[in-house]
């Protein structure tokens, strides 16, 4: 055991982002370190609870999966003094620690970790495990940088999703589809030679991936998560003349079905089961790259097209995974397009074409196979978290 | 109080008991805004150096010390001399003490020392600085843009990005803190 105890802190900015990386991060850590205290201080339960049925939003302070959930607003002195603070302290992506709590780790905690956003840029090696000086106690502050290079602390991995990928017979992957469709009536047989796909993105427009879908002579069912993509969905099935509602309607040979919020562990198989997915954020892309799915990732929009060197850091990092160099130049050509925006609207047209993409999904999926078995071998985040703790503990 | 991503190099701040000078700074773009510095410090106490990280808006507590106008004489086996432009007094300065002042550093050149007591602890470069293009690739006529951006390599050995017009012997000004071309100095 690399430490007796551990507080994560996780403050939600948008969306299921940072409570699903603290909430991923806590239960992993504790699948391999089963003797240590773990806690999660989180200031928005109520997120916590959509992603994971086992927590009651209504509990400030509760027990789940050998887990401690705690309602950061509701800490008050008696709290605090009764909670005290763990060996380690881990803030999810430099939120803040509460300042009381802060005080007191100064002194008695050993270490405070930032778990900082994925990236797939360069500069996160020069960055992973570097320290801040912090000139007060005897307390010790790190950078624990996520990423997809050996010399970051890498991604963390679902151990139990791997536990069943390994087991004989893997995944039952026409079962996990079926559960997800059944609700809308539908069954898919392995002989209607369906393609399968999953849309979890930002707020944007659909237009040239149903064009392109359409193009296509079988049939397709694209399962679309979340309001942004939900609503960026309905606008373009609008503007192609497909009256609402839009909960489960068809366009040409494809049915779309907005498919409610399931658990991330559930995401996470699913993710296995498609034949593709497009995904957004950080946490969801590092789904995708464990998938063994081809994927096109959607990046958060930032400033002046930020997002770009985000994209392009990625795909620079799978190129050596590419047998062809042409289906990366197509891949790399379509990621680009598809992140080639500067705003979030259902009106948003982004020039990406999907023709080469989808006509070669094997040869695609071969590559994500490749980068899977690369990112379980060599990026396992708790594998290497475990490891520096037990270096600094030494 | 100072946040991380208005220090620069040359900046002096407290940390606990400890006076650090700036040697080296990265400042580097996140994802959702959260961005980050990469600061290699030099303790004025032990002399120790330490390679951070910090978050952009970490806070710390500048010292101002005091600086002397001091022209670059020449540099040999590491040490780099300085002579005070107004005793004539000259102090030694390593690769460790310069930093990424290296990058812009070319004798004759008059710059801020800094000092803590009577010994030289680092420099601080002007915010810009005008250099000439020693090579580059052949400009591109017509492109007068500026957002194509090629490698040069200027009068020190550094190499920074320039717009696809400028030519080798062309002088540039460049901001020393993002090492970006800013505008033709000529």
């Amino acid at each position: 055991m690399p430490c007796s105890s551990i507080d994560i802190f996780c403050h939600c900015i948008d969306n299921f982002g940072d409570a699903g990386v603290a909430y991923r991060f806590a239960a992993e850590f504790k699948a391999a370190n089963a003797e240590c205290r773990v806690r999660v201080f989180i200031d928005e339960l109520q997120v916590l609870s959509e992603i994971a049925d086992e927590i009651d939003a209504a509990k400030d302070v509760q027990v789940c999966g050998g887990i401690t959930y705690v309602n950061t607003l509701s800490l008050d002195r008696e709290l605090i003094a009764s909670l005290g603070v763990a060996e380690v302290m881990v803030e999810i992506f430099a939120c803040h620690i509460p300042e009381p709590l802060l005080e007191i780790a100064y002194e008695r905690s050993r270490l405070i970790i930032n778990l900082e956003y994925f990236s797939a840029e360069e500069w996160v090696e020069g960055y992973h495990l570097k320290e801040s000086l912090l000139g007060r106690g005897a307390v010790r502050k790190f950078f624990f940088m996520q990423g997809v290079r050996e010399g970051t602390g890498g991604i963390i991995i679902n151990s139990a999703l791997k536990k069943l990928r390994d087991s004989t017979g893997g995944i039952d992957q026409l079962k996990v589809i079926n559960d997800t469709v059944s609700p809308f009536g539908i069954t898919v047989s392995p002989d209607d030679n369906t393609l399968t796909g999953t849309v979890f993105t930002y707020e944007r427009g659909f237009d040239t991936l149903l064009a392109d879908l359409a193009a296509l002579k079988h049939p397709v069912i694209l399962l679309i998560f979340g309001a942004k993509s939900q609503r960026g969905m309905s606008a373009t099935l609008a503007r192609l003349g497909v009256n609402g509602p839009y909960q489960h309607s068809i366009y040409k040979n494809i049915r779309l079905l907005y498919t409610p919020f399931i658990a991330q562990h559930a995401y996470d198989t699913l993710l296995c089961c498609t034949d593709f997915n497009i995904v957004r954020g950080e946490d969801s892309l590092a789904r995708a790259l464990l998938s063994g799915k081809p994927f096109i990732w959607n990046a958060y929009i930032q400033d002046e097209k930020y997002q770009r060197v985000k994209v392009e850091a990625l795909l620079k990092t799978m190129r050596p995974f590419y047998k062809n160099y042409d289906n990366h130049e197509s891949y790399s050509d379509l990621t680009l397009r598809f992140n080639d925006a500067d705003s979030e609207s259902p009106f948003q047209t982004t020039g990406e074409r999907y023709a080469d993409f989808f006509n070669n999904l094997k040869k695609y999926e071969r590559t994500a196979v490749d980068i899977y078995y690369f990112m379980e071998t060599n990026c396992n985040l708790i594998e290497k978290f475990c490891c520096f703790l037990k270096g600094e503990f030494l | 109080m100072k946040e991380a991503q208005e220090l620069r190099v040359g900046n002096c701040v407290k940390v606990g008991n400890d006076l650090l000078i700036i040697q080296k700074y990265l400042y580097t773009k996140g994802s959702r805004g959260a961005s980050s510095c990469r600061i290699k410090l030099k303790s004025l106490l032990s002399g120790n150096m330490s390679d951070t990280v910090y978050r952009a808006s970490d806070k710390f507590e500048v010292v101002v010390l005091e600086r002397r106008k001091m022209q670059y004489l020449y540099g040999s086996d590491g040490a780099y001399t300085f002579m005070d432009n107004e005793t004539y007094e000259q102090m030694d300065l390593n690769n460790d003490d310069l930093g990424d002042a290296l990058n812009y550093l070319q004798e004759q050149m008059t710059i801020d020392v800094i000092m803590h007591g009577d010994k030289a602890v680092g420099v601080e470069l002007p915010t810009q600085v005008d250099m000439e293009i020693t090579y580059t690739e052949p400009a591109v006529r017509g492109d007068t843009g500026g957002k194509v951006l090629k490698a040069a390599t200027i009068a020190t050995g550094f190499e920074i990005q320039v717009p696809l017009y400028c030519n080798i012997g062309d002088k540039v000004r460049i901001n020393t803190e993002t090492n970006e071309f800013v505008s033709r100095a000529n």
